[in-house]
């Protein structure tokens, strides 16, 4: 193996105050969180902001070029030979580690309103600041290994913010089933790893894919490759182990807005781009993930027609806009993958904190069939969510247009014109499911106070996630405090908001001008060349964009037919009511996916622990040695000779023999 | 310090001692007493890692024996590990009785220091055998018996005679292996030249690993393990699981890897396959256990598994590994069962379908038990994860592609059982017939602490463990291919794990 040095190596001590200061904050937080009280969420956004101006002030540490190298490198520990830990932070790292601790930063923010009056508010925020820790653990490291314990820490503050409402159980199985999903995926992870020690010899990238070519044979560049993805599939919702993505919308918004949308569901385009050299040498593996990605995309879209919780709606179009991600760098257009994963951080969170907005004013109500006409009542959460609509569906002038065609265009550049078609469907059936959410949420007449079997609406009790957690807070809150709590002002909860607007328009920009946009010269030391398969893309870019723009006009001209004109905003109780009683049954459960699951694994696992434990052991095991004990009468006796109580006596003496005799030959020998 | 090793493993049983012949009434004193030498036990070892060994000549007929202490490269951690086990164990002991119980601790304390500490076969088999005799009194003593109709000591007799059994062989197995060789003063002596034929190799082998594997234990030996570690009062089953189950792996690695390497590989297939057995039965019977102190044991009957078949892979990494993984094992499966005793303690039952909702009154409590959990599961950054990492990639370095294939899957059913288990004792709404009791009280804390702190610690940089491991794994595995064979072309030999541990820093 040729040791392939990464980035310079030098001290960096920015750099580990990066890594560690919300490490601090969640150790701190989490032990003195109850005399800290409503001083935790403050605390925790102080410290996940300063990391931010750290990463800023390191820009230049990141960006640094020398003989080809890149980036800061700062070597750590080492286990054994092989086995050796250390911080990189260059220019891919710094991408995620801005959207990390920026949109962190805001969304802890916003947070500080969303959560005031919560029992645990400090240990919300002990959490979420473990979360940047553990995502910055992933992105910073220099090895597969690092890597691995960030990809399992993420998937830890996941599970522990989706069951942060740990008395409800549904939020407890949906943590529950996140994580052992997630886990599958660190398996995964770990199967690649232990294939690339062997063969390489040591975990770090850059060993790793300096002697990639000669240590490995394309099958097992192509095992590699897989595994890895298995990981990327769990953490990202891939189909198909996108199944907890949805159920985790269990957890409070704004770590759906963190965790669920912006940073760790994309962890999985993060590792395929910095695994770009093993990418770009595995033709089978860029085939096997563009498909996966462009199925995940279509089949999150088309789940997202049959959503009615806003944040299950926004849930699937996170899937679905994972899948476009994933199919970008699984064909090689990274930079292209990136960059919708750093416009969708924007948008997706904008969504999502908006309609956080809405589900605060409207006392944890999600279902948008009970909302309606919401455009006067909350204009500032209307203007969010229109921008975030725009940005998502790819309107010219927004941020998701550059990167969506970026990535239509790639698969087409490096010609998979199948999965550009899948791409293109989508992008229609997106335009029109967030119209649609659009539509019936803020337009016509509010519908809170209708019936809720009027709506169709079956269980209306059966509650959305922390609203009986926090009716039964606040009523103990009204216990101790005798009177309702002071809530935190509107402003906390809508200046992040109103941050993120700008770059869910603008942040796209940076990739007008086309191979020589600011973007692409960002990446240029990073990415390698197109791979030699890729083909002239057999239309001009121009033509592309216009037929995407066209099928998403369609979308929206559907959503608008159905939901936006006068006819149907008036008569919009009933016709809710007629689509919820007419949804199609597979829409409805998902693809029959959880219940495939469900009887395949989850079922059979339980049964053959109960036949172990319940009869293999006491039965056939027990048994066998109970036919061979009762044929030995001294048996008997040593049992009759218990309940006396005699035996305790023996084994006083046998205690005191050994020991006699032990000490015995002790002083025996030692007088010799 | 010439005489410290002897001390380390006479002293507790000399104190134990004295404590029993102490009047009644003593209690309180006589608990501090035993937490204190435990703490001494600690300081000592931590702070003269170089101790010579101390060496008695003892026996000259029928073969040489010595009375022979000293550190070892494999098992000075697993004493660190013991002692901080024991310290953890009693600093926080309620119970009646307490001189008599923290008596027997330290007994249970000096013959288990004995096992890890003997270089002498003979004095190994003797320590094996008095290790047993505390643990069958505290739990006919002290036993707590689970669920069901059980009569209180029939666990206590089926750990007894099970132990026995192979305690007897490996006593069998020992004379005959001091009549062959000469002399039983041979574990970690690397002049021992031991070469014992086929046909008598063959026969003591087997009595040497019929004890082992009944111990550790493995499927099907392992049917007295639930049992036993159901009834244990929870200090006691946080050092028998911790440490105790242990002693069979750790003769593998010190008594089998040199002196039967011929036979263990001829073994190899069949072990392999009870470990393989071991590994996914007992993690699927740990997924549907109701007894939470089941589940752990359940989760040890995999976990010791995959321990196993690292040792019997013969490669230095997974070995390296294997004793992560028995360290970090023994601080994750002790804290278990410590919380879980104390959950227990609190709410006088341990069934999972009866607890339910205690996270909302006891944060430290819910805190201290998804920790072990956690590390438990393999949760990468925690010692088990490096454990885990080391043996997965040694196995399949040594050709056992598919058995590390297989052993993954595990580790997805232990997020299951374990999450289970957490949520299971913390997590939903509140049960209301459950009696609030405090949180973890500081001595709890106290007797946590030290294992949790050793767990992240192993987790963030397992090196000082693997470092003299995998020294010492290659000393006894001899030369291997090293893990870069197929990288061309390589710098030089120390850029290998498979290559001397000196250079590990």
């Amino acid at each position: 193996m040729t040791h392939t040095p990464l980035g310079i190596e030098g001290s960096y001590p920015l750099l580990y105050l990066i890594w560690l200061l919300p490490l601090a904050g969640a150790v701190i937080l989490w032990t003195f969180g109850p005399q800290l009280r409503s001083l935790g969420g403050p605390v925790g956004a102080a410290l996940v902001g300063t990391a931010f101006v750290a990463a800023l002030v390191s820009w230049n540490d990141a960006t640094q070029i020398s003989d080809k190298l890149g980036g800061a490198h700062a070597p750590m520990v080492s286990w054994l030979p092989g086995f050796a830990f250390g911080l990189l932070f260059d220019r891919l790292a710094l991408v995620w580690t801005l959207i990390i601790t920026g949109v962190g930063f805001l969304i802890h923010v916003y947070s500080i309103g969303y959560m005031s009056g919560d029992r645990a508010f400090a240990r919300f925020f002990a959490f979420l600041n473990f979360f940047v820790f553990a995502m910055l653990t992933l992105v910073l490291s220099d090895n597969f290994v690092g890597l691995l314990i960030g990809w399992g820490l993420v998937g830890l503050a996941s599970y522990f913010l989706i069951g942060f409402w740990f008395e409800r159980p549904s939020a407890v199985a949906a943590a529950r089933k996140a994580f052992v999903i997630n886990v599958l995926g660190d398996v995964g992870i770990l199967f690649a790893v232990i294939v690339i020690v062997t063969k390489v010899g040591s975990i770090g990238y850059g060993d790793v894919f300096g002697n990639a070519a000669q240590a490995f044979t394309s099958g097992e560049l192509f095992v590699v490759c897989l595994a890895l993805f298995v990981g990327c599939a769990a953490k990202s919702a891939q189909v198909p182990l996108h199944t907890w993505l949805p159920d985790a919308m269990e957890g409070p918004t704004p770590v759906s807005a963190l965790i669920h949308a912006a940073t760790m569901v994309t962890a999985g385009v993060y590792l395929i781009a910095r695994c770009a050299p093993l990418w770009t040498a595995s033709a089978e593996a860029r085939e096997l993930v563009g498909v996966i990605g462009a199925l995940t995309a279509i089949a999150g879209a088309v789940l997202g027609i049959a959503q009615w919780d806003i944040k299950r709606i926004l849930a699937y179009s996170t899937m679905s806009q994972i899948g476009y991600m994933i199919m970008a760098v699984g064909v090689g257009a990274f930079s292209a993958g990136v960059l919708h994963f750093l416009t969708h951080a924007f948008f997706k969170a904008e969504l999502f904190l908006g309609a956080g907005i809405i589900i605060h004013n409207l006392a944890d109500e999600q279902d948008v069939r009970r909302m309606g006409g919401l455009r006067k009542q909350m204009p500032f959460a209307f203007i969010a969510m229109l921008v975030g609509v725009l940005a998502i569906c790819g309107i010219p002038g927004f941020s998701g247009y550059f990167s969506k065609d970026a990535i239509l265009y790639g698969t087409l550049q490096h010609g998979h014109p199948i999965l550009y078609a899948v791409g293109v469907i989508t992008a229609g059936i997106t335009a029109y499911y967030m119209f649609r959410l659009l539509f019936v949420t803020f337009f016509g007449q509010f519908r809170g106070n209708v019936d809720a079997s009027d709506l169709g609406i079956r269980h209306p009790d059966s509650g959305t996630p922390g609203q009986a957690a926090r009716l039964a807070h606040e009523a103990e809150e009204r216990e101790h405090h005798g009177s309702g709590h002071a809530h935190a002002p509107a402003w906390i909860m809508s200046a992040p908001v109103a941050v993120l607007i700008p770059f869910s328009i603008g942040i796209g920009w940076l990739a007008i001008g086309g191979e020589n946009s600011p973007w692409q010269t960002f990446f240029a030391p990073v990415f390698p060349a197109a791979p030699a398969t890729a083909d002239v893309a057999p239309i001009p870019e121009l033509l592309s964009g216009v037929i995407v723009l066209v099928v998403v006009a369609a979308g929206i001209a559907l959503a608008y037919l159905r939901y936006g004109t006068k006819a149907a905003l008036g008569a919009s109780v009933a016709r809710l009511r007629a689509e919820t009683m007419k949804m199609p049954p597979v829409l409805v459960n998902r693809y029959y996916f959880d219940a495939a699951i469900d009887a395949l694994f989850v079922k059979p696992a339980a049964a053959a622990g109960r036949f172990f434990g319940s009869f293999v052991d006491p039965v056939v095991i027990d048994g066998g040695v109970r036919e061979v004990a009762h044929s030995a009468t001294w048996l008997g006796h040593l049992f009759r000779s218990f309940q006396t109580g005699l035996v305790r006596g023996y084994a006083l003496y046998l205690v005191f023999g050994v020991a006699c005799f032990v000490v015995y030959y002790a002083v025996i020998g030692a007088g010799k | 310090m010439t005489g410290l090793v002897t001390a380390l493993v006479l002293g507790p049983i000399l104190v134990g001692f004295v404590l029993y012949a102490l009047p009644k009434g003593a209690d309180a004193g006589a608990k501090w007493a035993g937490v204190a030498v435990a703490a001494l036990a600690v300081a000592l070892t931590l702070g003269n890692p170089h101790t010579p060994d101390d060496s008695v000549p003892w026996l000259a007929r029928p073969f040489g024996a010595a009375f022979h202490f000293g550190f070892g490269a494999i098992s000075y951690w697993i004493v660190v590990l013991l002692q901080v086990a024991t310290f953890s164990a009693l600093v926080a002991l309620r119970a009646t009785r307490l001189r008599e119980y923290t008596a027997q601790m330290l007994v249970l304390l000096g013959a288990m220091t004995g096992v890890f500490l003997a270089k002498d076969l003979l004095l190994f088999a003797l320590f094996w055998d008095l290790m047993l005799v505390p643990v069958f009194l505290l739990m006919v003593g002290w036993g707590l018996p689970g669920g069901g109709p059980r009569r209180a000591g029939t666990a206590a007799w089926r750990y007894l005679i099970y132990n026995l059994a192979g305690g007897l062989c490996l006593l069998l197995a020992t004379a005959a292996f001091g009549i062959v060789h000469g002399s039983t003063d041979v574990i970690g002596n690397p002049d021992a030249h031991v070469v014992i034929g086929n046909v008598w190799g063959a026969w003591i082998f087997a009595g040497f690993a019929f004890a082992f594997l009944v111990k550790t234990p493995v499927f099907p030996f392992h049917t007295w393990m639930p049992a036993t570690y159901g009834e244990l009062p929870p200090p006691v089953v946080a050092v028998v699981s911790g440490i105790q189950s242990k002693a069979g792996l750790y003769g593998f690695i010190v008594i089998g890897l040199p002196f039967f390497a011929e036979q263990m590989r001829a073994a190899t297939p069949l072990v392999v396959a009870l470990g393989i057995i071991s590994l996914l039965y007992g993690a699927f019977t740990a997924l549907a256990q109701s007894d939470a102190k089941r589940v752990v044991a359940y989760s040890s009957l995999s976990h010791l598994g995959l321990i196993l078949i690292a040792i019997f892979s013969f490669d230095q990494v997974a070995i390296a590994g294997a004793v992560v993984y028995i360290v970090a094992h023994g601080l994750f499966s002790a804290a278990l069962f410590l919380v879980l005793g104390y959950v227990e303690e609190r709410e006088e039952t341990r069934s999972l379908q009866r607890l339910g909702g205690l996270g909302y009154g006891n944060p430290r409590l819910a805190g201290a038990l998804v920790f072990a959990a956690l590390a438990a599961l393999g949760l990468p950054g925690l010692a088990g994860f490096a454990g885990e990492l080391l043996i997965l990639t040694g196995l399949y370095h040594a050709g056992f592609g598919a058995v590390a294939l297989i052993a993954l899957v595990p580790i997805v059913v232990a997020a299951a059982y374990m999450l289970r288990l957490f949520q299971g004792i913390m997590n939903g709404p509140k049960v209301a017939d459950l009696p609030e009791r405090r949180d973890l009280t500081w001595i709890e804390g106290l007797a946590v602490a030290p294992l949790v702190l050793g767990f992240i610690l192993l987790g963030i940089d397992p090196a000082p463990v693997a470092g003299l491991a995998s020294d010492a794994a290659r000393a006894l595995t001899g030369p291997q291919t090293p893990v870069s064979h197929r990288a061309q072309p390589r710098r030089s030999e120390t850029e290998s794990a498979y290559v001397a541990a000196d250079s590990v820093r």
